[in-house]
């Protein structure tokens, strides 16, 4: 084909000339000044309103000011400095999509239409679910965590690590780990994601059981979309190949049906007897769904349920962020509540440093998202400069999804979040008891009363919601409480209530699969360096055994939290965090190994900080968990006081009223205390090995560049959103190009 | 869509088209990021690049889309 291929000289340059961008970047107009100080005060008014001006109320509409403008100036000014000192892309080079274009996995996208793929693919229930736990240190904390985390540490860990995945040909986290750090430095990485995964699908599954749990309406309409996504697949494979689009509207018309139709079932006596299941039955349940869901066909459940995942999504995005916008609700919490300082807050427990960082970690920094931002979307940029837009800005949105939930929970009544979740070993899982303990933790301003929980509980059409810990229950009182008044009245809570539940549940169940699916693959990968037959994904027992070894783990720890006598959100949400944030430090160990080598070191401060923090925090929390003497606080503090409480021959401590509550508890705090040790380790083995290879590239020992070779770029995109006045013109020269030009393949 | 209304397009039939137009969009978009374009994106990669093969059945392409997911399981964040 290569002798119809054009000359180079036939076709305009491949990017803008740098010279005349910078000018661009660089030259003052009234205008962009003006636009800019705007921006600036809008930020400035909205924080002050938020930290320092203390009405009775503070509105919320001063959070979506505050992160807005925030996020433009970062966006603006932090991003491009990390673009010019540490990526520096080049957009006269091909990427992977352009030179390896196959019309499917590796094909140059529209910048706008990849950024929408991206985030639907970083975005799910973890930015939900952590700020509404935070909440209980107040507003303020964790706004200004999940804000400034963001600017610094979140988008820059994405941005890096898609860029550099895309300078390797799209390799993933785990290629690059072993390639950078070396054996040692590789293995460690690849337990600790494999062990992460199990951790981080376990609580979100916990997170689903607990807003399911004695609801028959949720567990009805959410038990729906199995049926629904079926019925999708079957669609979509054999009547209408191809039309996604249009059996997604249907799939939405009739999951809005399950949830309607709810309503009836969970009000009528044999709906209420059939769907009403305890949380025990619901974890077998999702445990089974999932082990069935990893390995039917994937056109058959997991693919229509991921449209319709991806679907609501951005639906529901937009909605939030509009509903918040028309109603602007007032906030009802303080902005540092009594629980930043002390340890023994009853949402989770731990004082504000370290553990509002590990609370709230997809929304801030969130390492998982280098799984995402390695590997699938690297392979589908355009241009090299797009990876800013698409990895710092995706995650950016992904925080605005962070404050939009914080702003949904913090305008629920004090009382009634603290009711909702605490745990039932503290609430007695009553109304009664729900009032007395919220009421004894002396709360200023607090004054809860049986009828604010059992009207609630009626207008959102559940039995109770006392003590329905885990977040997504909180934010759907919120999401409903912002929408009611914006669309439909009281008569409609309990719509918006399972609106925002199903979605919740849709999220999380679609990374259960996907994740119990992806780590059956590397679980298969891992295992075939010593049964090379495992290596072989279409091999059906292999297939079966490592889903079953994948769901067997995940699934221990979410019947242990489901069972646990001490609560389990608030037991176990922590090593989500704390997993979370070491897959970050992996990842930003990594890309520090890679920065080190190619630029100057004086920048390489905008890798360490991060590093550096995440590093800190996961250290710290794990200490905490591991060496706390405080039993609330400490596992192994907790396991040694129920030791030694059963030794003496007492049947009950605390909330464990009985000899096998006790016993559980155990079980529970060695495991949790076992993972804590694990995840300390291998944090540090990862540190250190990144350390050496940073060192060494520092000294000038460069070792082996990891890049794939530079080839010439042949086609042309903007770099952001907008195309600057430069693009522009270079834009139009490309319009005259003809659209079918042959080129020469690679 | 005769020449006539194209001649003096009234506000509200202006007003109207514009909304089309932005509706078609946002449809174009939403399909993009979903993924349900695919299929076109291959023909017309399979045009420019490999104009002598023949394209798959809308059918056939989206079956060999699901062996390849099959095989290539994409992960999903928290």
């Amino acid at each position: 084909m290569s002798n119809i291929a054009p000359d180079q000289t036939e076709l305009p340059p491949a990017a803008v000339d740098p010279q005349v961008a910078d000018e661009y970047d660089r030259r003052w107009t009234p205008q962009k000044i003006v636009t800019w100080v705007l921006v600036a005060l809008v930020g400035a008014v909205a924080w002050a309103m938020i930290a320092i001006v203390r009405g009775e109320t503070i509105n919320a509409i001063w959070f979506v000011f505050a992160a807005a403008s925030t996020y433009l100036i970062a966006f603006r000014f932090y991003s491009k400095y990390v673009e010019r000192h540490i990526t520096k892309p080049d957009d006269t080079r091909a990427t992977p999509a352009e030179y390896r274009d196959n019309g499917k996995d590796f094909m140059p996208t529209d910048r706008r239409v990849l950024f929408g793929h991206h985030f639907a693919a970083i975005a799910g229930a973890g930015p939900l679910v952590g700020p509404v736990l935070a909440a209980q240190m107040g507003y303020l904390p964790g706004t200004i965590w999940i804000i400034v985390g963001v600017v610094l540490a979140g988008a820059v860990q994405d941005y890096l690590v898609m860029f550099f995945s895309m300078r390797r040909g799209g390799r993933s986290l785990g290629q690059m780990a072993r390639e950078e750090l070396g054996i040692i430095g590789g293995t460690a990485a690849l337990i600790a994601t494999l062990t992460i995964m199990i951790i981080i699908t376990a609580i979100l599954a916990l997170v689903v059981v607990n807003a399911l749990g004695a609801s028959p309406w949720g567990v009805y309409s959410v038990g729906l979309t199995l049926p629904i996504a079926l019925f999708m697949g079957v669609y979509l494979r054999f009547l209408r190949p191809g039309k996604v689009m249009e059996v997604s509207v249907i799939g939405f018309v009739l999951l809005m049906f399950a949830i309607i139709s709810g309503r009836w079932v969970a009000e009528s006596a044999w709906g209420a007897e059939l769907f009403h299941l305890d949380r025990t039955t619901i974890a077998w349940m999702i445990i089974i769904y999932g082990f069935i869901a990893a390995v039917l066909p994937v056109w058959l459940l997991l693919a229509p349920r991921d449209y319709l995942s991806t679907f609501m999504k951005i639906g529901v995005i937009f909605l939030l962020a509009i509903a918040i916008i028309v109603v602007r609700p007032e906030v009802n919490f303080p902005a540092v509540s009594e629980f930043a300082s002390r340890d023994d807050g009853p949402v989770v427990p731990g004082s504000l440093f370290p553990f509002l960082f590990v609370t709230i970690a997809c929304g801030a920094l969130s390492g998982f998202h280098a799984l995402i931002s390695s590997g699938t979307t690297p392979k589908l940029v355009e241009k090299e400069r797009q990876t800013r837009f698409l990895g710092y800005g995706g995650m950016l949105m992904e925080s605005f999804v962070a404050i939009m939930a914080l702003v949904a929970a913090i305008t629920i009544d004090r009382g009634i979040y603290f009711a909702m979740n605490s745990s039932a070993a503290a609430t007695g899982g009553t109304v009664e008891g729900a009032v007395a303990f919220v009421n004894s933790l002396g709360l200023s301003g607090v004054n809860l009363t049986p009828d604010m929980l059992s009207e609630l509980a009626r207008n959102v059409g559940e039995e109770s919601v006392v003590s329905r810990t885990g977040g997504a229950p909180t934010l759907a009182v919120g999401i409903a409480t912002v929408l009611h008044q914006w669309f439909g009245g009281t008569a409609l809570m309990g719509f918006w209530y399972h609106f925002a539940i199903m979605f919740e549940a849709l999220f999380i169940l679609t990374a259960v699969d996907a994740g119990t699916r992806v780590a059956r693959f590397m679980l298969q990968d891992t295992i075939g360096n010593f049964i090379p037959r495992f290596k072989d994904t279409s091999w059906t027992v292999g297939a079966w055994i490592c889903t079953a070894i994948m769901v067997a783990g995940w699934g221990y720890i979410l019947v242990l939290g489901v069972t646990d006598p001490l609560g389990g959100i608030n037991t176990f949400f922590p090593l989500f965090g704390i997993a979370n944030q070491l897959l970050a430090v992996i990842a930003l160990s990594v890309v520090m190994t890679i920065v080190a080598r190619k630029v100057e070191s004086k920048y390489l401060w905008v890798v360490v900080l991060p590093l550096a923090f995440a590093a800190v925090i996961t250290v710290t929390a794990s200490m905490f968990k591991i060496f706390s003497s405080v039993p609330a606080v400490g596992y192994w503090a907790q396991n040694s006081a129920f030791r030694t409480a059963l030794d003496e021959g007492k049947t009950s401590l605390g909330t464990a009223k009985t000899v096998e509550a006790m016993e559980a508890v155990v079980r529970n705090t060695t495991v949790q205390g076992t993972l804590s040790v694990v995840f300390v380790v291998l944090t540090l083995i990862v540190l250190v090995t990144s350390l050496i290879a940073t060192a060494r590239a520092m000294r000038g020992k460069v070792g082996v560049d990891t890049e794939d070779p530079r080839i010439e770029s042949r086609i042309f995109a903007p770099a952001s959103l907008f195309a600057t006045p430069p693009e522009r013109e270079l834009e139009e020269e490309w319009e005259k190009v003809p659209v079918t030009r042959p080129v020469r393949h690679h | 869509m005769g020449a006539s209304s194209e001649a003096s397009p009234s506000g509200l039939s202006r007003l109207f088209s514009g909304g089309l137009a932005g509706a078609r969009g946002a449809v174009a978009y939403l399909r993009g990021v979903m993924g349900a374009d695919a299929y076109e994106r291959y023909c017309a990669h399979l045009a420019v690049r490999h104009p002598d093969q023949q394209p798959p059945t809308e059918k056939q392409f989206w079956r060999e889309h699901m062996d390849w997911l099959e095989k290539n399981p994409q992960g999903r964040c928290c």
